[in-house]
């Protein structure tokens, strides 16, 4: 079906498919489906005067023709990141193609949330759509009214999965417009690695809009990576939503190198004490790319600790920016939070808006941040060249360099070593 | 904290504002309501030309066409109660208007005012380096060492004397760097604006005396719409210091100002604000309403603007004094330190927009709230395409004095050109118990401890300010903590 990705027909659409009028039968997840169209239709799609896509205009991306399709077609693209040791998933138009893997053994679901919603009913109930804040982001609450189907990862209580789940979300529908779902619950005492890659798909001017919600119960680790590196026609909304429960740890690796107009709309709730959330991105922004990185970490509870760090490079035409927030409400005592954000501009038409922000109405705490912008270093420029390297390679290292700090802090070799090597790739037409 | 510190700080937190009382001057109002008429019955009352009239009618319309579409200004993190425009009176002037030649004819009444809020317009005769143009509500009364300024060709008056004696340098600045389209509460202002001071220093010459206005609102009801212009010629100096505070009202007070400075090639501007408006009672009734726009251009090359800021009054603060860095190697200043309590609320900083070639700026803020108030800092650094080598550091950094109060940070950095270097930096944090344990550990006790942690977490601010206006700034600070205790 072609459609306008316009308010009022996609509220139409809503109401055709699944009724916008509550009935007795409705599930309680329906109930919340129409929750999030009501959000989405009281905020609309974010226009020039929204505070928190002033630096974003998603206006003439979203008012371009789109397929409407949630089709698993079938895909042979080879991925990146195949050979790295783990379990491995596939999704197309944002749907799990490919069925669990045999082998991986106890203690892990891995369905579609379709499956689930019968096979896994009561943790679905319990979780799904409850991470989500529908009145954040009308993105986000547009995705939660349309989802139908996506990933479902349980990973079972004091479980420790040695190996990384590596989800491919390679094939796109052409002018395809999709709003996949994922959704991890990781069980108390568990431990899990994930890492997401979104290939290059000429997919014409697609649309991905998705919402993951991760559980990160008490005690439990999640390490999450995500790599982006859609077309350049290609606009991709991230919405992810984090609960953290006692003494667990999240972190999350974003990495955005491709995409037309990337928003990274990443959300932490650490919702309990003694909480360790750590952010870390990296983006390189060519040609006309607009990539926004657009954090909050809502601090609720005493005890937590946070550190945020992301890097940018911008080169060309392109737009960098970064938006992160440290949200300290009043009973979170003894809250320490770091943010930090860097970015390099190459070119004169390429810009960066960063807008780190502190809200903090508790008294005993520790929170900074910090936003540097600037051009290489001249000093480290020089040192290089009197050691007899040429100007570009100078240039070159020291982008690596800079970009190489976040990659560092993934501790997959196979997903470093491909990130070095696109990152030379990609750094060595901009040096 | 310990109960005792905790004690103390609720002590602060609760003190009375000392300066609070009512000066029982009679003066000639307007008739409360916002229109037409009421615009052109400022201008009448000022005796001011044609063009005059036309710009303020226009700023109304504009302002009527504002207020028609609601379009108040709600983006800053502040509550701010729904005014009522239509139950003001937008002119009040004191009735007895004589010049005066010597301090002994001023109205005995108004001496004492001063004399309790502890402005020494008694000592100017002795105090030489300060020239006060007193503005007791909209108009100026008093105005000292004319001979001296007159000497250096320097002009320093009320608005309105400006406008009357002065016409052509006003009608070429006036709007200049704050359009009456910039904002709502400039709309506002340009329309009725009733006094000011105007400041011009010739090409070449530097002030010898720091400049100096007192604002006071005094009329209970009367919108206080000052409006201030300076422009400092090629290769001249000027230090100017406003520093205000007001009467104990039950009533909300608005005061929507606008001031205006323009820096040609070499010039410096040095401008210093002492705000101290009454902040309201503990539930936080009654205190101003602080919107203003302040702005100034380095238009010429090597200029220089700088400003400096301690804020402790008014029951909501709005203010960004901002500077438009447009000539090359133009440098751009600001420091602040604000300081807020009980109910108070207060979102300020800066605006630095750099323009020109090799332009700097440097921004440092520091915020202290207490009681159940809310102090948030908020700042643009914008460098356009153009602007090579530009250079900024800011540097916010807030102190929570208690456990209901909130310290917000929000910076805007808007980068358009690679060669520009643009840090910032900020921390939240609260008196440590470490240091207190410290400074009672050597005998100084625990009110003394913070205020020397506050003062010394503010010394980089109060460094800035001009030697008298040190000296109160560092008295006022140390008030505001001491509250009742001291």
């Amino acid at each position: 079906m072609e459609m306008k990705t316009n308010e009022s027909l996609l509220i139409e659409q809503f109401d055709k498919q699944i009724g916008l009028i509550a009935s007795e039968s409705g599930s309680s997840g329906t109930n919340r489906r129409r929750q999030a169209i009501k959000a989405f239709a009281d905020a609309g799609f974010p226009g020039k005067k929204s505070e928190s896509y002033k630096y974003t205009p998603v206006t003439k991306w979203v008012n371009s023709h789109f397929k409407n399709s949630s089709l698993r077609i079938q895909t042979t693209t080879k991925s990146a990141f195949e050979h790295i040791d783990g379990i491995h998933l596939r999704t197309a138009n944002g749907q799990l193609i490919s069925t669990a893997p045999e082998g991986y053994g106890e203690g892990l679901t891995i369905s579609s949330l379709v499956e689930a919603s019968s096979s896994n009913s009561d943790v679905i109930g319990q979780y799904l759509s409850t991470a989500v804040v529908l009145e954040r982001d009308p993105f986000s609450a547009l995705a939660t009214a349309f989802a139908e189907d996506g990933v479902f990862i349980h990973v079972h209580s004091g479980v420790d999965l040695k190996s990384p789940i590596v989800i491919h979300h390679d094939a796109l529908f052409e002018n395809g417009f999709v709003q996949p779902r994922i959704l991890i619950v990781a069980e108390k005492g568990s431990k899990v690695e994930i890492v997401e890659h979104f290939s290059h798909v000429e997919a014409g001017s697609s649309f991905e809009n998705r919402v993951v919600e991760v559980f990160v119960a008490e005690e439990a680790e999640v390490d999450h990576v995500a790599v982006i590196e859609r077309d350049s026609a290609a606009l991709f909304v991230n919405g992810l939503f984090v609960h953290q429960a006692e003494k667990s740890k999240f972190r999350t690796n974003t990495i955005t190198l491709g995409g037309g107009l990337v928003r990274n709309n990443l959300n932490f709730l650490p919702d309990a004490e003694e909480c360790e959330t750590h952010l870390h991105g990296l983006y390189v922004a060519k040609g006309k790319m607009h990539i926004d990185n657009h954090t909050l970490v809502d601090h609720a509870k005493p005890n937590c600790f946070s550190n945020e760090m992301f890097k940018g490079i911008v080169t060309d035409e392109a737009t960098g920016v970064f938006n992160g927030k440290v949200l300290v409400r009043q009973d979170a005592q003894k809250t320490n939070a770091y943010q930090s954000s860097k970015s390099i501009v190459l070119d004169r038409n390429a810009q960066i808006y960063a807008k780190p922000e502190l809200e903090i109405y508790a008294d005993d705490v520790k929170c900074s941040h910090g936003a540097t912008t600037g051009e290489l270093d001249e000093d480290a420029l020089f040192y290089l060249r009197t050691r007899g390297i040429k100007p570009e390679a100078a240039k070159l290292m020291l982008l690596e360099a800079f970009a190489r700090d976040v990659v560092d802090l993934i501790d997959i070799d196979g997903v470093q070593e491909y990130l070095y090597r696109r990152l030379h790739e990609i750094l060595t037409v901009s040096a | 904290m310990s109960d005792n510190s905790t004690e103390l700080l609720h002590k602060v937190a609760d003190s009375e504002y000392k300066y609070g009382f009512y000066t029982d001057i009679e003066s000639d109002k307007a008739k409360i309501g916002l229109n037409e008429e009421t615009v052109r019955f400022i201008s009448a009352k000022k005796n001011e030309p044609e063009w005059l009239l036309e710009w303020r009618l226009k700023a109304y319309n504009h302002f009527v066409s504002l207020m028609e579409s609601e379009k108040t200004p709600e983006w800053a993190h502040l509550t701010i109660p729904k005014i009522d425009l239509q139950g003001i009176s937008y002119y009040s002037a004191p009735k007895q208007r004589p010049e005066y030649e010597s301090l002994n004819e001023v109205d005995p009444e108004l001496l004492n005012t001063f004399k309790r809020l502890g402005i020494p317009v008694q000592e100017q005769e002795r105090l030489v380096g300060i020239v006060v143009d007193v503005v007791m509500d909209s108009v100026s009364v008093t105005t000292t060492f004319n001979a001296e300024l007159d000497k250096n060709g320097i002009i320093f008056c009320s608005f309105g004397e400006a406008v009357q004696k002065h016409p052509d340098l006003v009608k070429k600045y006036l709007g200049r760097v704050v359009p009456y389209t910039d904002n709502y509460y400039a709309a506002l202002n340009s329309a009725v604006f009733s006094d000011g001071s105007f400041c011009y220093i010739p090409k070449g010459v530097r002030c010898p005396v720091e400049l100096s206005t007192y604002f006071r609102i005094n009329e209970s009801g009367t919108g206080q719409f000052e409006r201030t212009l300076i422009i400092a010629d090629e290769g001249s100096y000027v230090s100017y210091l406003e520093g205000c505070t007001a009467p104990q009202r039950d009533e909300n007070q608005l005061h929507a100002a606008v001031v205006e400075i323009l820096a040609m090639d070499d010039a410096e501007v040095k401008y210093s604000t002492i705000q101290n408006w009454y902040p309201g009672n503990a539930e936080g009734v009654g205190g101003i309403f602080n919107f203003v726009t302040k702005r100034g251009i380095c238009e010429g090359d090597r200029s220089k603007i700088s400003w400096t800021q301690l804020e402790t009054g008014s029951s909501i603060t709005w203010k960004y004094p901002s500077c438009i860095l447009k000539g090359d190697h133009s440098v751009g200043e600001f420091y602040s330190v604000a300081f807020t309590k009980g109910r108070q609320q207060a979102d300020t900083g800066t605006k630095m927009i750099h323009l020109g070639k090799n332009t700097s700026s440097t921004i440092i803020s520091k915020g202290i709230s207490a009681g159940n108030s809310q102090n948030a800092y908020r700042g643009l650094v914008r460098v356009n395409r153009n602007a090579e080598n530009a250079r900024n550091f800011s540097q916010c950094d807030s102190m929570l004095l208690g456990d209901r109060c909130g310290a917000h940070t929000y910076p805007y950095l808007e980068i358009s050109n690679p060669s520009a270097k643009v840090e910032h930096e900020a921390t939240t944090s609260k008196v440590g118990e470490d240091q207190i344990f410290y400074c009672k550990q050597r005998g100084i006790s625990e009110i003394d401890a913070i205020k020397l942690i506050v003062n010394g977490f503010c010394k980089e601010i109060l460094a800035q300010l001009p030697m008298e206006f040190a000296v109160e700034a560092r008295n006022l600070l140390a008030i505001e903590l001491e509250g009742s205790v001291g």
